[in-house]
């Protein structure tokens, strides 16, 4: 889902840059919350969630069209973080792949935060939020998990078949499917790590995070 | 905190490992190895998130 360079249209691309740097600046000050909250433990925990994403991004799968499919953690860093401390993870993370190792385009990197931030993550987490009123924790885990990660393909589609690049009645079928079914398998990760995670990275008492 | 941190570098071992016997197939020109990414992705990340809370700790 890493949108190379050459893939999108600069304009396009120049919108999505600034739709992501605006979430991301309001995600970072809606962290100062947390961290009067937790502390400096707040960016331990987002630390640790951030390392975890990026190893579960290694896990790629290619498809056609010069793409490939991986785990995104959006849903596992919006129900361990909180939506906005995993927007920022998950924008961190990107902009390191981009950085140092070439995985994501410089000039598609706010479509690229667009798609696994802001959809895969701060919308997951109010699908999550929202599900989760009617059942069980675990099953809204994995509900929004698997619809924000194929919302998420599906935009990254969108992009792609805007700038012309590739037709989109191409490239969304075959994303589209894709992510359908490794969505299944995020999801059920998903509610594994968030399990383990929450034993390993449990809060002092009277630390809990502000949501 | 130490266990999460074993948990993590233990999961970064076993996609490392996955990566290695099963490449994308996409065509990446003068990468680094798969294990040496794995390994410098994940210190690089959490030194962004550990040096931001030394920071925010010094200065609080």
């Amino acid at each position: 889902m890493h949108i190379p360079d050459g893939l999108i249209d600069l304009k396009l691309s120049a919108g999505l840059i600034g739709t992501a740097g605006a979430a991301v600046i309001y995600s970072l000050y809606k962290l100062r919350d947390a961290l009067a909250v937790s502390g400096e433990n707040t960016l331990y925990r987002m630390g640790m969630v951030a390392a975890l994403i990026f190893s579960a991004q290694m896990f790629k799968f290619p498809i056609d069209n010069g793409t490939s499919v991986h785990l995104i953690g959006g849903a596992l860093a919006a129900v361990l973080l909180g939506p906005f401390a995993g927007t920022v993870v998950i924008s961190v993370v990107l902009t390191i792949q981009m950085l140092f190792f070439a995985d994501g385009g410089v000039l598609p990197l706010g479509a690229n935060i667009v798609n696994m931030a802001l959809v895969g993550t701060i919308l997951c987490y109010y699908i999550y939020y929202a599900i989760k009123q009617w059942v069980p924790e675990w099953l809204a885990i994995i509900a929004a998990s698997w619809i924000s990660l194929v919302l998420a393909d599906f935009s990254c589609a969108l992009e792609i078949g805007l700038s012309g690049t590739i037709p989109f009645g191409d490239v969304t079928p075959a994303m589209v499917k894709a992510y359908a079914v490794i969505g299944t398998i995020e999801a059920f990760i998903t509610v594994a790590l968030v399990y383990v995670l929450r034993s390993l990275l449990s809060p002092p008492e009277g630390h809990k995070v502000k949501q | 905190m130490k266990k999460a941190l074993l948990f993590v570098l233990a999961v970064t071992a076993i996609a490392s490992f996955f990566v290695s016997v099963n490449p994308d197939g996409l065509a990446h020109e003068g990468r680094i190895s798969t294990v040496s990414e794995a390994i410098a992705g994940v210190l690089i990340t959490l030194s962004v998130f550990w040096l931001a809370a030394f920071m925010y700790k010094e200065k609080n």
